[in-house]
């Protein structure tokens, strides 16, 4: 049983005439990892946003269980249901490392006491010490504000994770146990990851890998595991 | 809550932007305060002047409408039941009524009466005219009869110049008190009973009053008697209360009520002089009121109110058009974390709470440090503003006279408020009225800037915000 379903998905930004998705369909399933590739400019992180709930699609449906996104509380969605790592990051500059997840992990009501505690636990996950947590994430590199950004995305403990190129910022070594933890995620925790990347280490450790061209998107193949 | 902790660390996080936010927010509050603190210690002097003072009307025959001969042909002055019952009246604060009444006791003798002063009445009482008419027959006036209608504010005992040396003060209907020289010239001891008569006539209208108390007066000690006429001996006074001599038979021919009104706020004076009219009031008589005096004494701190409520109102507009620019000008610097909010599926009203929060808090804070700052420099800057008023009031009056006093009748005003020096000094004070106001005014600032951002705010969608990154 799929957890999202795409149907049609067509998407135009706001005062431009071209369509940037043009009827895109797939199913995504629980337990399985997905990579998504396609040329820069071709659509991916477009996407990524109507997965997440950040924006609607004008034509088609996006299917969350047998619900229509459009018509679900999104905020609610985004907050618990999905995890997001984004490809610029998109943390509270002015806010440190601990911060940044501890209120994220607010927003998504997570019932645990002892937040703070367990975004040290995390971030030490990602490979983030505890003088880097309490640092700002302004005074963090480019590479180290990605891995704050991985572990928020995971702090609520949602059953969908997207990630918009999450080690391309990364040296090997990290990027290995970045990608491990995600696949990990998928296999033995049955989530639902879907991973935009331009690096073949990530599609090749993938279930399936998509490719986006021209607003299609089309099955590439399943990964060399 | 998670949101108002996050708000108050935040504010922390953007040192520089709300470091200027609050220098402005402070500066706002600060006049705002001095202001409010100034107006409501202002008005609550202006009230109290009010309440005190009233405004004192007078009601005077206007000249010019005398001037035609029916105008004269119709004068008539106000008789004392006239005075009465205007003072009936709940547009006013306090009537003063007293009255006066002279008299020629055949059975008392008077200070300072000379034989001089009996022959020449002995010669004219009775005698002929010129054209053939007579006289009619009289005695020399020896004294007076002086009334007020409340003995325990009768000034001349309050402020010392009179002192009862034996006996008290008359209470009831037909009481009386005389000097110690006039009981000791007609052998008169408390508890006697005296006989007045009216003067002008063979057989004298009498009334029978019993002495309760004795007085000294201080103003006759130097003065020789010799020197002056009966009626201008004020050992010759015989006091006793309004009540007494207004049920006198005498009274109703020789009796003459002064009288003094007091509105309780100067803006009733036309509310006033409607029911005068209706009561029977003449058209040639005028109904004024002493709003020169009110305006020397007041006018100052009126026009320290004005200054300092035009200063209050031009501060507020600023300050609103200040900050929401200033907010405006901030959220578009924030954009992009509410974004991140957003997007990570914080409701937009959590979001604006946030917002305000911050708002609040620094808000907040600038109203304590503005309050304290504000009662500090307040009392100054009103003692400053009060004495360019006065400058200014008495530049403009030095070529006008003290204004008339009020009253009506004979006698004279036992007070009228110009002789008062205007205000020079007033004390400001914190009230909680003023408290209340100022915070009321720096919450609804703080809410009006916070709006205005927050409506630009939450109205985008979160990818909207995120795609504008970079
Ligand atoms: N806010 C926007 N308004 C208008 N056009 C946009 C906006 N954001 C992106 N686009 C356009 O939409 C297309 C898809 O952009 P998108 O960011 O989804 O590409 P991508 O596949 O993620 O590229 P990359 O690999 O470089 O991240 C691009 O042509 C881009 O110029
Ligand atoms: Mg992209």
């Amino acid at each position: 049983m799929s957890i999202l379903t795409l149907t049609n998905v067509s998407y135009k930004y706001e005062g431009t005439k071209k369509n940037v998705l043009a009827g895109i369909s797939a199913q995504f399933e629980p337990g399985k990892a997905y990579a998504i590739v396609g040329k820069s400019g071709s659509g991916k992180s477009t996407l990524l946003s109507l997965i997440a709930g950040l924006d609607v699609c004008e034509k088609g449906e996006i299917l969350l269980g047998g619900s229509d996104l459009k018509k679900i509380d999104r905020d609610a969605y985004r907050a618990k249901s999905i995890g997001v790592i984004f490809q610029s990051f998109n943390l509270i500059t002015t806010a440190t490392a601990i911060e940044n997840i501890v209120l994220s992990m607010n927003i998504s009501d997570v019932k645990d006491k002892n937040k703070k505690a367990i975004a040290y636990t995390l971030l030490e996950k990602v490979g983030i010490d505890d003088e880097k947590a309490d640092r700002k994430v302004l005074k963090l590199s480019g590479g180290e504000q990605q891995r704050v950004g991985i572990a928020r995305a995971l702090a609520h403990n949602p059953d969908i994770i997207i990630a918009d190129e999450p080690t391309g910022n990364l040296d090997t070594d990290t990027e290995n146990a970045i990608l491990d933890i995600l696949i990990k995620l998928a296999q033995e925790e049955d989530k639902c990851v879907i991973i935009v990347t331009h690096s073949k280490k990530v599609s090749s450790a993938a279930d399936e890998v998509w490719g986006i061209q021209k607003g299609k998107m089309h099955f590439v193949g399943n990964g060399d595991k | 809550m998670y949101i108002i902790k996050n708000a108050v660390k935040n504010i922390g996080r953007n040192k520089g932007r709300n470091s200027l936010m609050a220098i402005i927010v402070f500066a706002i509050i600060l006049t705002t305060a001095v202001s409010i603190i100034i107006n409501t210690t202002t008005a609550a002097i202006i009230t109290d002047y009010k309440e005190r003072f009233g405004a004192e009307v007078s009601i005077n025959a206007a000249f010019d409408k005398l001037q035609t001969q029916e105008g004269v042909r119709n004068y008539k002055e106000l008789t004392p039941q006239q005075q009465i019952e205007f003072g009936e009246s709940d547009l006013l604060q306090s009537t003063n009524l007293s009255a006066s009444m002279e008299i020629s006791p055949r059975n008392l003798s008077a200070l300072s009466e000379s034989e001089m002063d009996d022959l020449i009445n002995d010669f004219l009482s009775g005698a002929t005219r010129a054209d053939g008419t007579k006289n009619p027959e009289t005695v020399p006036i020896k004294g007076q009869i002086i009334a007020t209608d409340s003995p325990e504010e009768n000034s001349d005992f309050e402020s010392g110049t009179r002192k009862i040396t034996s006996g008290e003060m008359y209470k009831n209907l037909n009481e009386c008190m005389v000097s110690e020289q006039y009981a000791s010239l007609n052998n008169i001891s408390v508890g006697d009973i005296i006989e007045v008569d009216s003067y002008y006539e063979n057989e004298p209208m009498t009334h029978s009053l019993t002495v309760t108390g004795i007085y000294m007066d201080n103003t006759m000690l130097g003065s020789k008697p010799d020197e002056l006429l009966p009626i201008e001996n004020r050992n010759n006074e015989i006091l006793t209360s309004f009540e007494t001599v207004v049920s006198m038979e005498i009274f109703e021919e020789y009796g003459k009520v002064s009288a003094q009104y007091f509105l309780k706020d100067p803006t009733l004076l036309s509310a006033f002089e409607k029911e005068l009219r209706e009561k029977g009031l003449a058209d040639y008589y005028e109904v004024t009121t002493d709003e020169a005096g009110y305006q020397k004494i007041v006018g100052p701190v009126e026009g320290l109110a004005k200054v300092t409520n035009t200063f209050l109102i031009v501060v507020l507009i600023l300050g609103a058009l200040i900050l929401i620019l200033l907010s405006t000008l901030a959220i578009r610097e924030r954009k992009y974390e509410i974004g991140v909010l957003r997007a990570m599926g914080m409701k937009k009203w959590k979001v604006a709470l946030g917002l305000l929060t911050e708002m609040f808090v620094i808000t907040g804070v600038c109203l304590c440090l503005g309050l304290g700052v504000g009662m500090v420099v307040s009392q100054p800057v009103a003692d400053s503003l009060l004495a360019n008023q006065i400058e200014l009031i008495q530049e403009s009056n030095t070529d006008g006279g003290v204004p008339a006093s009020g009253g009506t009748g004979v006698g004279e005003a036992v007070f009228t408020s110009s002789n008062e020096e205007p205000l020079s000094e007033i004390q400001v004070d914190l009230s909680l009225n003023a408290i209340f106001q100022i915070v009321l005014i720096a919450f609804s600032l703080a809410g009006i800037a916070s709006v205005a951002g927050i409506l630009r705010t939450t109205k985008y969608e979160p990818i909207k915000i995120l795609m504008d990154r970079n």
